[in-house]
């Protein structure tokens, strides 16, 4: 193990918690809208917290067969060690485009609502410094000022929700399953990648000070941003009505500026302070894991050799394949909905599946925790 | 030793560190988007219009605009050339373009100053242009940054640009004039229905459902140099302080302009309107005025809170909407009705205040089936509750529409009788 930081299971939750609403809060009634209307609540409510639960049960049996190293490092263990190597290299391409993901996305937001004149490379390369420092001091740091995050997070969005409840109408949420189910497991697959990013619990297993509760944690995760994600999409589907939100970009943007209580206008600033300081957790983690599996694939003792590397991938990543909001909506609704289950579920229940077979576990380690 | 040169090169290092992030401090006050003050032109109307230069069509946006503190005591270029002397702080300034944000940028042909429209409360449209169709109007709205949804959509007879010129009587800015007065409308006198560009493109995109705003007329004010304000006794102040009023164009607020899609096909009158908030829930407070034991109106209901509820019921063919409507309220004035606080006369009373509304609504009904706009989202009502059945025949709605059957029940009820209770007898 590379680092010797320690993170309780609250931290855990919270950290995987803020790693997938941090990005998906503001978009997603309008991305489920789209394909499911006046039903999307129950999209992150039922079908994805399924698939989520999957991936939590999966990812923890493997990383609990190797409870004291991190998921690159005992890859080579279980796929042997050439298969290993390409796919520890696989992950951490995985983990670098993530972050180049999240970095446009999140600086397309500013950049579009706000900052217009602002080139958007001044905004990835402010939030990726921030990101990187608390790379830089490890995955205790980030998981500690996560709580803080969290907190905040939380606050502002029940606020902005509370204030809004007055254009609320139960009218808009009408007809249930007008279509059926179908649609609603349609856009089940626009957003499951996100619910998926609960697998971290690979790459985050170690640094547990409690092992035993990984899996009730990782399920909590998920069952609780099902709950905030589906709550989330019902009010704004009850304010604005579904045939309204497909065609917004950023639909708790807009909903955040349709409050108006007395003097209380204007409170998307709340929505850019939370979107940023999510956004620089999630960065953070993802170039974390980035570094830590390239560590261990080309086995040095110390990630930090690898933030910068990692860090300048993803922002040229970031600049050239996601350059536009064409090519991030391409990649969403296109192959981008599979890719990330590939390394969710897909290829963490085939490493699984071998590690039994060819039962390979770390013997020693399970019995000290 | 070593320890203390150790020392002294972290002190070192924290003196850079210091003058560093203080050298970044200097960073932070501005940014490449910066938007000053004496940069902007706040803008609090917005007016579009269609024109035609050259047989092709434009766009004319007209923006009243909030004058700078320092211009106040200057020249006397206000609105519509007047303003200065009455307190009115804004002026109207319009472009043309091919586009709407081709006008917006073609404004600063013109303005040494950035157009703002965060502050934009009020969005008129003039009556040619929505003929025409306010798609593009609203599609410009919503894609803008800086344009709230709770911005208010109106419609006004004639051009957008005389509407913003007209004067404001009560309130500083035009645009703060006709905001308060929709805003009160509701409340006060339930007669001109209220939009923002949410509910506008709600009801635009929804199925079953078409847009109604306010309409804005303007008039000019009959009050200075009539007689019957000259003769007044009371009319001191008028005569005397500020002398007469001015002979300009001012606002109203009344009625509605009904949509088709987005082109404006007609209008409701006020007690249409009326009907309309009665039915839609909307309508908050106002006097309905009832003929007791006379042919003349002479006692004055005042309603409250007023709820209403639809039921669609389908005979074969025939969709029929049993719309109840009911609401408590006050009687509040009556001359020679002669209503005594009985069991038989408040009862009688309550018959008639819920003829008359039955009646408003019922013309609401009448109109909006006649202009064939679905303007109470009865074809939403089905679609919500019968989900099957629209599927049937909401890509017909249109046409089926003005062949429903509207029913109305309205159940009132006298609460109070203001500060008396029997009429005064006159001998």
């Amino acid at each position: 193990m590379p680092e010797h930081g320690r993170i309780s299971s609250v931290q855990l939750f919270l950290l995987l918690y803020i790693t997938e609403i941090s990005t998906t809060f503001l978009i997603i009634p309008g991305v489920l809208a789209k394909e499911a209307g006046t039903d999307s609540w129950l999209v992150s409510l039922v079908p994805v917290t399924v698939y989520g639960l999957a991936v939590a049960l999966v990812c923890v049996s493997l990383a609990g067969r190797f409870p004291n190293q991190v998921f690159t490092e005992y890859l080579p263990r279980v796929a042997g060690r050439w298969p290993g190597k390409i796919l520890a290299a696989a992950y951490i391409f995985f983990f670098v485009h993530v972050a180049a993901v999240i970095l446009s996305q999140g600086a397309n937001y500013i950049h579009t609502a706000f900052l217009r004149e602002t080139p958007l490379l001044a905004i990835e390369l402010l939030l990726l410094s921030v990101a990187v420092y608390g790379v830089y001091l490890g995955i205790e740091v980030i998981a500690r000022q996560n709580t803080l995050v969290f907190a905040l997070f939380m606050f502002s969005l029940l606020l902005l929700v509370t204030f809004v409840l007055e254009h609320f109408s139960f009218k808009n949420l009408l007809p249930v399953l007008e279509n059926g189910m179908f649609p609603v497991l349609k856009a089940s697959a626009l957003i499951i990648s996100w619910r998926g990013e609960v697998f971290f619990i690979l790459m985050l297993y170690p640094y547990l000070n409690r092992k035993q509760e990984a899996l009730r944690t990782a399920s909590g995760v998920v069952v609780f941003s099902g709950i905030s994600q589906s709550a989330i999409t019902l009010v704004a589907t009850g304010v604005f009505g579904a045939a309204l939100l497909p065609n917004m970009v950023f639909s708790i943007h807009e909903l955040v500026r349709y409050i108006s209580i007395g003097f209380l206008e204007r409170m998307e600033v709340f929505i850019v302070v939370i979107w940023v300081a999510g956004l620089i957790v999630k960065l953070a983690i993802f170039i974390h894991a980035a570094s830590t599996a390239a560590a261990h694939t080309l086995g040095l003792k110390n990630y930090r050799w690898f933030i910068v590397p990692a860090t300048l991938a993803a922002l040229v990543l970031s600049e050239t394949i996601f350059r536009t909001s064409l090519q991030q909506h391409e990649f969403f609704t296109g192959m981008g909905r599979y890719y990330a289950s590939i390394f969710q579920l897909l290829l963490p229940g085939l490493l699984l599946f071998t590690a039994v077979i060819r039962k390979r576990r770390d013997r020693a380690g399970a019995e000290k925790t | 030793m070593l320890k203390r040169r150790k020392l002294r090169l972290k002190i070192i290092i924290n003196i850079f560190a210091c003058l560093f992030l203080a050298a970044a401090l200097l960073l932070t006050g501005g940014c490449w988007d910066r938007r000053e003050i004496q940069d902007l032109s706040i803008n609090t109307g917005l007016g579009i219009d269609r024109i035609y230069v050259d047989g092709k069509p434009q766009f004319l946006l007209s923006t009243l605009t909030v004058r700078p503190a320092g211009m106040q005591q200057g020249g006397g270029m206000g609105s519509g050339g007047a303003g200065q002397e009455d307190g009115c702080n804004d002026e109207v300034i319009s472009s043309t373009g091919e586009t709407i944000y081709d006008a917006v940028r073609n404004w600063n042909l013109r303005s040494s100053r950035q157009l703002y429209l965060s502050h934009t409360l009020v969005l008129v449209i003039g009556e040619e242009m929505a003929r025409e169709g306010i798609g593009e109007v609203l599609e410009f709205a919503r894609r803008h940054r800086d344009v709230r949804l709770s911005m208010h959509v109106v419609v006004c007879r004639g051009t957008a640009r005389d509407a913003l010129q007209a004067w404001s009587e009560f309130e500083a800015n035009a645009a703060v004039e006709i905001t308060k007065a929709i805003h009160q409308n509701l409340p006060r006198v339930a007669k001109a229905v209220e939009a923002d560009l949410f509910r506008v493109t709600y009801d635009l995109v929804n199925p079953g459902i078409e847009p109604v705003v306010s309409r804005l007329v303007l008039f000019t004010p009959p009050e200075a140099g009539h007689p019957a304000r000259q003769g007044d006794a009371a009319g001191s102040s008028a005569t005397e302080g500020r002398g007469a009023q001015p002979q300009n164009k001012v606002y109203a607020v009344s009625g509605a302009a009904v949509f088709r899609g987005d082109r404006l096909v007609g209008w409701l009158e006020e007690e249409e309107s009326q009907g309309l908030l009665f039915m839609t829930r909307k309508a908050l407070g106002g006097i309905i005025p009832v003929a007791y034991d006379s042919r003349h109106r002479n006692a004055s209901f005042h309603f409250r809170a007023t709820k209403s509820s639809v039921k669609p019921v389908i005979e074969g063919n025939q969709i029929i909407f049993e719309v109840k409507v009911c609401g408590g309220g006050q009687l509040l004035e009556q001359k020679n009705a002669l209503i005594d606080i009985n069991e038989r006369d408040i009862k009688k009373l309550e018959a008639l205040i819920n003829r008359e509304v039955e009646r408003r609504c019922l013309m609401a009904a009448a109109k909006s089936r006649k202009l064939e706009a679905d303007v109470f989202g009865f074809g939403n009502c089905i679609h919500r509750t019968m989900p099957e059945y629209w599927k049937q025949i909401g890509g017909r709605w249109r046409e089926i529409y003005p062949t429903v059957q509207v029913q109305v029940k309205a159940d009132f009820l006298v609460e109070h009788t203001g500060l008396m209770s029997e009429p005064l007898e006159f001998r």
